[in-house]
């Protein structure tokens, strides 16, 4: 099993009552599996990723990804952990505006002090189709060459997990179909994991197994 | 592969190429501020080290010993002992007099030397040739003098003609160009041979003689052992003995006081870029807090990303040093004319050695790593999670309580100040006073935004919408109202607090200012004297009895022996203590003094009422003492312990010019002691005066007389010097306030650029839209420069009345200048700042959103 969320509270203290946006959530996802979280706008799809990611963590519960506890963890090792065995894809892209294409790509390793860096993500760049894109910057990109940018960057360190939050979310619907189908396809190749948040039901039906957020769970 | 730096480097380097506006404005604006405390902390090493290379020469001898007695056959055998075989000895006598040639007389001050002189050290004479005093002197037939050179026109005669010297005429047998061993003199110098002085006449009793003799130790001695062993020798501590070491000591002390000041008003430039590096900064990194997330999200540690910047502003603060320090070398040849050769007798520029880089890089980068501090620290609390939600979600609130890490930085900077100033007190009162102009003028700019409310009515539409902005932005606009408002003050506060001073000392005929002072008058010649000056139709006024004395013991606990204490303040406590005080009697105040404590003396002291003799006191000197209202004090008399009570306290208007003292005892007690005379002479025009010193110099020649105006004259050429100094840093704090409004307002504008768009859209013009950014920073600049202009008013005033006990006199044509000139500042550099966002076509940004 490569992720485990066990009895997940999260809670953002605000005046009066704590807004309660997870209740109790548990969640098991296979090595190798595709999951897509549905739900409705607000009903805490992106809070949960941020808790897998180990961005933010929960007011009570525990979550496992790849056997390791992450609250366990210090922050520095925390760091260390999500720049070898995690992928984030973002509805926004979020690339560095002041790197280019192949850099943005090539930071993750170099974070994780991986060996050669550039060739592979050169290699990455080359899985999205975006070999000629390598020395242009993020503002000389459209959205989707951005997200695919995003993508190969969430997949040079060949991560055990990937968390996508709406990928095609900022993308006219044929662009987002496409990245998608490249996103989906380079995930099942590479054999790894990937959560997916969406809002579209066509892609969700893509994935090996559906679930929708619903009061705080999982159903 | 090819070697890559590390990665935090490499994105430093990148983020300063991308955001090359902050980098160039932290930059800029740090190197502003440290310039003009560079080139002072520059000038000063430099001051030390020719002090250090040249004290031999300046001393004109390897080893001093001085008195105001002339030295016993004992005394001399002893010193000689002392200094070793195969030393070279010079005997010489300092006193000053009056020189008379032609019509006109001056207050010179005699240098007779033996024929050893002169024993080392630069000597040049005029290009009249003949040979240096001293030789030549002993060998002349007839006496000769060695002018100062701008003693000839003063006096209008020529090498070769005469002057009268006491009792005795010289021939002017040359001008002395050049003398590095002379020291401070207290007029201009007229050199003659020693032989020749007793037929002068001067050295009656009673006159401010000083006894030298000049050593020229045996290459190779060691002279510190020496100077130990000669003090050893001579037990009589009358006798000052001193290395050439102690005497450039002297020279830096008076350096040192000069480049304290002006290092102060430096800090104030350095105070103002540390405000705006610390605003800079802080929008910088808060505008790339997105990107620091996404980092995170990547696997970057927060130590990692806070390594990224910790980089960059090393990189900068470097860059900003070495920025400032090219420039203070390439102005180097320009500071000793800002600082004034009139106060340093040997000629230093400054020079960029190590420690001035020291000192540079140091503070750039304490500076810009502990002003960046708070910001990077909070760096803490992003939550990356937020990557997940709308983008323009805030990634950081602002805390209210954030300002107390600031707290490292002020130390720093209070650090600065104290090693800088004196004392430990000044630089608090430095920091204090600065600090309260910051939090008052910083108060008043976030009152005067909240109340901004109320204007919200205000008829034209800029305007209103200026208000608005003003007060939308508050952080921003107290800042740059800071900066404006502090630069105000500092422009302000020196040619007001020079006008006080110059109206007290030059004040027309209704002055009390005296235009003589006479001193040295022996008892026998205060009748003849008064008769003298009456004769001219002028009256001797203030005649006040002078007795030497020495501290015993004070409140009855006896002075520990010199040497004790250590530390400067502590050394020169000790040097006070030693020295020889003034006493003098009198039945009642002067018109230039006031009691603040305790009572009046009590008519004339009765030796059978069984009471001690009252005597008051200058308030600081009894603070100085440490001595209570009703505690006693001793003196000792020419041996005899004088023993008094204080009864009062006064304090003295010392830049009234009157004479007096800072001990004043009952009459009754002192009439019997050994004494001299000090007298004044009322306001008289300059003829008359130069007349009357004349007369004087020629029937009591050992009456010396000081011109009062001279005197002033001097003084008033060392506050011109400070004041431009001062200009020079006041330019500096408001070139570092202009960046730091240029920043402000171009940041404004770019995160105006939809509302100044949405206002084009609406039908508003380029005129308009051009207004608002007019009416935004003129208001503010306008409102800072007058409060600041305000504060100096009012600090001057009050360092007028503290300092100088003077009449306020404002200058009124500086406020205003500086107001104007301020606001007109604020609206160019706003302009600048602003125009090509102004400019902008609406649709140009809609496209690009
Ligand atoms: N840091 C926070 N502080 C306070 N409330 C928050 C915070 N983060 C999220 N929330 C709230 O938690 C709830 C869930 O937010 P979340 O972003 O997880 O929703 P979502 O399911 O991703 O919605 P969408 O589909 O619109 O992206 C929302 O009501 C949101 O306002
Ligand atoms: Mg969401």
């Amino acid at each position: 099993m490569i992720l485990s969320a066990r009895d997940v509270h999260k809670e953002f203290p605000q005046p009066g009552e704590p807004l309660r946006v997870l209740r109790g959530l548990s969640l098991k996802v296979e090595r190798g599996e595709t999951v897509a979280i549905l739900g409705a706008s607000g009903s805490g799809k992106s809070t949960l990723l941020a808790l897998l990611a180990g961005l933010d963590g929960p007011t009570r519960g525990s979550v496992e990804v790849a056997g390791r506890e992450l609250s366990r963890m210090s922050e520095p090792e925390l760091a260390r952990f999500r720049a070898l065995n995690l992928g984030i894809v973002f509805q926004q892209y979020h690339l560095l505006a002041g790197l280019t294409a192949l850099e943005n790509v090539s930071l993750p390793l170099e974070l994780g002090d991986a060996p050669e860096p550039e060739a592979r993500a050169r290699r990455a760049l080359e899985q999205v189709g975006l070999v000629d894109r390598t020395g242009h910057f993020p503002h000389e990109l459209s959205g989707g060459e951005a997200q695919r940018v995003a993508i190969a960057r969430a997949l040079v360190v060949e991560p055990a997990l990937i968390l996508a939050d709406e990928p095609s979310g900022s993308l006219d619907a044929s662009t987002g179909e496409a990245v998608m189908d490249r996103l989906l396809e380079l995930v099942r190749s590479n054999g790894a994991t990937l959560v997916l948040v969406t809002h579209n039901a066509g892609l969700a039906a893509r994935c090996d197994r559906r679930l929708e957020l619903v009061g705080g769970v999982l159903r | 592969m090819r070697a890559r730096a590390p990665l935090a480097l490499r994105l430093a380097w990148r983020e300063i190429r991308n955001e090359r506006r902050f980098a160039a404005f932290f930059a800029l604006n740090l190197a502003l501020g440290l310039s003009g405390f560079v080139a002072l902390a520059a000038f000063k090493g430099s001051v030390e080290v020719t002090l250090d290379e040249r004290s031999r020469g300046m001393l004109g001898a390897d080893l001093e010993l001085s008195a105001r007695r002339p030295f016993t056959r004992a005394e001399e055998a002893a010193a000689a002992r002392g200094a070793g075989p195969g030393s070279v000895a010079l005997s010489e006598v300092l006193l000053p007099s009056m020189i008379a040639g032609g019509t006109r007389s001056r207050l010179v001050e005699i240098r007779a030397v033996g024929p050893e002189f002169p024993l080392l050290g630069e000597f040049r004479l005029g290009d009249g040739g003949d040979r240096p005093p001293g030789a030549a002197a002993a060998r002349a037939a007839e006496p000769a003098a060695w002018l100062a050179p701008g003693l000839l026109a003063q006096l209008g005669v020529e090498v070769g003609g005469r002057v009268r010297i006491g009792r005795t005429d010289f021939r002017v047998a040359d001008v002395v160009e050049r003398d590095n061993g002379s020291g401070f003199a207290m007029a201009p110098r007229v050199y003659v041979g020693r032989s020749q002085l007793a037929a002068t006449g001067l050295l009656q009793h009673g006159s401010r003689v000083t006894h030298r003799r000049l050593y020229r130790l045996a290459p190779g001695s060691d002279v510190e052992r020496a100077a130990a062993e000669v003090e050893a020798g001579l037990p009589d501590d009358e006798v000052r003995v001193r290395g050439h070491r102690d005497a450039a000591e002297d020279v830096a002390r008076v350096v040192g006081y000069l480049s304290a000041f002006l290092s102060l008003v430096s800090l104030v430039a350095l105070f103002l870029s540390g405000l705006g590096c610390a605003y800079l900064f802080r929008r910088f990194l808060f505008r790339r807090l997105r990107e620091v997330a996404i980092l995170i999200s990547l696997g970057a540690s927060y130590a990692r990303a806070r390594s990224i910047y910790v980089v960059q502003l090393v990189l900068l603060g470097g860059a900003a040093a070495a920025g400032t320090l090219v420039g203070v070398a390439l102005a180097a040849p320009w500071v000793p004319r800002l600082l004034g050769g009139a106060l340093v007798p040997i000629h230093v520029a400054p020079r960029v050695g190590a420690a001035t880089v020291g000192v540079a890089v140091g503070v750039a980068l304490g500076g810009s790593l502990l002003l960046a501090w708070p910001a990077l620290y909070r760096m803490h609390a992003l939550k990356p999670a937020a990557l997940f939600r709308e983008a323009a979600h805030p990634l950081l609130a602002p805390r209210w309580w954030g300002g107390v890490f600031y707290l490292p930085a002020v130390l720093l900077y209070w650090g600065l100040a104290s090693s800088q100033a004196h004392t430990w007190e000044q630089s608090t009162w430095f920091a204090l006073s600065l600090a309260a102009a910051g939090v008052g003028l910083g108060g008043v700019a976030w009152l005067g935004l909240r109340s901004l409310e109320r204007l919200r009515r205000a008829r034209p539409l800029s305007l209103r919408l200026a208000l608005r902005n003003l007060e939308r932005n508050r952080g921003a606009a107290a800042a740059s109202f800071l900066a404006l408002g502090i630069s105000a003050l500092l422009i302000n506060v020196v040619p007001q607090f020079r006008s006080s001073l110059e109206t007290e000392v030059e004040r027309p005929d209704a002055s009390s200012i005296p235009s003589l002072f006479l001193f040295d008058i022996q008892d026998e010649q205060v009748e003849p004297l008064r008769s003298h000056v009456r004769a001219a139709g002028r009256e001797l006024v203030q005649l006040s009895p002078m007795i030497r004395a020495r501290l015993n013991a004070i409140d009855g606990e006896r002075i520990p022996p010199p040497g004790a204490g250590s530390g400067e303040e502590e050394s020169q406590r000790d040097r006070m203590l030693h020295r020889a005080h003034n006493l003098s009697y009198r039945p009642g105040l002067s018109g230039s003094e006031r009691l603040v404590a305790g009572r009046d003396l009590r008519g004339r002291y009765d030796p059978d009422s069984g009471e001690l003799p009252e005597m008051t006191l200058d308030r600081e000197f009894a603070d100085w003492l440490d001595v209570p209202l009703e505690g006693t004090v001793e003196f000792d008399v020419q041996g005899v312990p004088v023993l008094g009570r204080v009864v009062g306290l006064r304090e003295i208007r010392w830049s009234s010019f009157e004479p007096n003292f800072f001990v004043q005892f009952q009459p009754g007690l002192l009439e019997d002691a050994p004494k001299t005379h000090l007298a004044a002479l009322p306001p008289m025009d300059r003829d008359a005066k130069e007349r009357m010193q004349y007369s004087i110099a020629r029937e009591f020649p050992n009456v010396s007389a000081i011109d009062v105006s001279a005197v002033i004259g001097r003084l008033l050429g060392v506050m011109d010097q400070v004041r431009l100094a001062t200009a020079f840093m006041a330019g500096l704090s408001l070139l570092a306030g202009a960046v730091l409004l240029y920043a402000i307002a171009s940041h404004q504008a770019a995160e105006r650029r939809w509302e100044t768009c949405l206002l084009k859209v609406l039908g508003a013009g380029f005129g308009r839209v051009r207004a608002l950014v007019r009416w935004e920073f003129g208001l503010l600049g306008a409102a800072a420069s007058t409060l600041g202009a305000a504060a100096g008013l009012t600090l001057s005033a009050t360092l007028a009345q503290r300092l100088l006990g003077a009449d306020w006199n404002p200058v009124w044509w500086t406020p205003p200048l500086s107001v104007a000139g301020i606001t007109v500042l604020a609206l160019l550099t706003s302009e600048l700042a602003t125009r090509r966002v102004l400019r902008e076509r609406p649709l140009a940004l809609l496209r690009h959103g």
